[in-house]
């Protein structure tokens, strides 16, 4: 009986939290169309976001991509099949891995930032002070941010994968004696336009679901000092969960529309 | 009336903070809203000023009930209010000259007018020289100076303050009581002050609501309330714990 009755007020959970996210999503909407963008906020998340999230994505990148061409070139240089090294890395890094290591690195190091610093504001009351302004949180704190994330997140996500293909390059023919023009011709040959809008596309879809899960916990945080850590600890773990969840649906449907 | 509450009641999780507050505030009036700590007075403030919403009740504003009314509906109202929150509620990515601009700037005002008028606050709340100042390099009596400045620099109508006094010292305490009532007096705006502070109530307040068990117990002059012969009253106004302990069963 207990079992269950956390089972329900689990799910009951989650559903009220998706709701609530979704209609944060419908106030950011309607916020971008019924206000003036505030450039000065939204250029400061840029660089924030942005520029500033550029080391870490680089290194996760770099790394992910040598080790994940070393590895393939060990197994498929057994078999001869050098030639499928180069296009593996590739398509793997631009389809999947930079999308998803990226999300997941930019919701560890902005989606708790976002959460804290929001509910920080919540806890001392600088979100109140905002309405009692006659100012709505929604336009000031979130779309900035939501717009900011989306308009930066593509840029990661190439730089991802970029000095990943780059990286497994180097690894592949300086170390492990690969020709590079084989290489480097099998890659482009093997790799297509449909690659690359696919890992974009899934940036945007990653950028919203981090902002938007973020944004939510930081405004609904238990008004303490531990609320706050919570707040940033859940925005990161939900955030990454609905990236590695969501990336398997959009995966499977965007094969079927970029197939046809 | 510039302010009428009718029978707001409001539900915190299983306790019922108000039951059935009815209060009317008359414009210019200074008036005080007291109660014991966790009575529900800063809860009445954010019905009153649509932070939250009551469970059931009617709060005008002049010829509007802003208990309807949605948080976007409610801005254009909001800008002729202005509130100093208990902490200072001071925007922490911005120095002093900033968050008092904020409300100036949110109206578009040209920035020549807002930095004549940031300056002129500024100097009048004794703040000249900490303009450049972060809210956490500031004293408690400074950021209450400072929340003081940005509520009222857009001169709004009815201001609201939530525990002005709480924390500062005797002087700091006064020095804000003074200013309270000078501001009233200079700007003409409808003023509500929260406090339990007594020393408060009899500085500032022309009128005093006093808030207890959930309703306006009493609501008359300062005078009136500070010599009442009430049990309650009296117990409340001179921290007579057992009687207060009787009063509140």
């Amino acid at each position: 009986m207990k079992l269950l009755r956390h089972f329900v007020s689990g799910w009951s959970g989650l559903l009220e939290a998706a709701g609530a996210i979704y209609f944060l999503f419908a106030d950011v909407v309607y916020s971008i169309f019924r206000y003036r963008l505030r450039w000065e906020l939204f250029l400061e998340q840029i660089v924030r976001i942005g520029m500033r999230s550029q080391g870490v994505v680089l290194i996760t990148g770099a790394f992910t991509g040598a080790v994940f061409a070393a590895q393939t070139q060990f197994r498929f240089g057994k078999f001869g099949l050098s030639s499928a090294t180069g296009p593996v890395v590739s398509i793997s890094m631009l389809r999947e891995l930079g999308p998803v290591l990226c999300a997941l690195m930019i919701s560890g190091r902005v989606g708790s930032a976002m959460a804290a610093e929001l509910s920080t504001m919540r806890v001392t009351e600088q979100i109140d002070a905002l309405r009692a302004l006659a100012v709505d949180p929604t336009e000031y704190l979130i779309v900035p941010r939501f717009l900011g994330l989306l308009v930066s997140m593509p840029f990661l996500v190439a730089l991802t994968s970029g000095t990943g293909i780059l990286l497994g390059y180097l690894v592949t023919t300086l170390l492990l004696g690969v020709d590079p023009t084989f290489y480097w011709d099998n890659t482009v040959k093997f790799t297509s336009a449909k690659d690359i809008w696919m890992g974009e596309i899934k940036a945007l879809f990653f950028a919203m679901i981090i902002v938007l899960i973020s944004c939510h916990r930081g405004l609904r945080c238990r008004l303490s000092a531990e609320g706050v850590g919570i707040a940033a600890t859940e925005a990161m773990v939900f955030s990454s969960i609905t990236v590695l969840i969501s990336n398997f649906f959009f995966s499977f449907l965007m094969n079927l529309i970029l197939a046809s | 009336m510039v302010l009428r509450l009718v029978e707001v009641t409001k539900t915190l999780g299983t306790q019922h903070v108000l039951e059935g507050v009815n209060l009317e505030v008359a414009p210019r009036e200074r008036l005080c809203i007291v109660g014991r700590s966790g009575a529900g007075k800063s809860v009445l403030l954010r019905l009153i000023l649509g932070l939250s919403k009551p469970d059931s009740g009617e709060i005008w504003y002049g010829e509007t009930n802003l208990v309807p009314l949605r948080d976007r509906e409610l801005a254009p109202l909001r800008r002729e209010m202005g509130m100093v929150f208990q902490n200072g509620a001071l925007f922490d990515f911005m120095n002093v000259e900033d968050n008092v601009a904020f409300a100036l700037r949110e109206r578009r005002r040209p920035e020549t007018e807002i930095r004549e008028k940031v300056a002129r606050i500024l100097e009048r709340l004794f703040l000249k020289g900490h303009e450049k100042k972060m809210p956490a390099e500031l004293s408690g009596g400074m950021r209450k100076r400072v929340a003081l400045a940005r509520a009222i620099i857009s001169r709004p109508k009815l201001i609201f303050y939530d525990e002005p006094t709480a924390g500062l010292d005797p002087i700091g305490s006064t020095e804000i009581t003074d200013l309270i009532r000078c501001l009233n007096e200079e700007f003409g705006a409808t003023t509500i002050v929260v406090t339990h502070d007594m020393r408060s109530v009899e500085q500032i307040a022309q009128q005093v609501a006093f808030l207890h068990a959930g309703r306006i117990y009493q609501a008359c002059s300062a005078e009136e309330f500070l010599s009442s012969k009430d049990r309650v009253v009296n117990a409340f106004v001179h921290g007579l714990v057992e009687e207060a302990t009787v009063g509140a069963g």
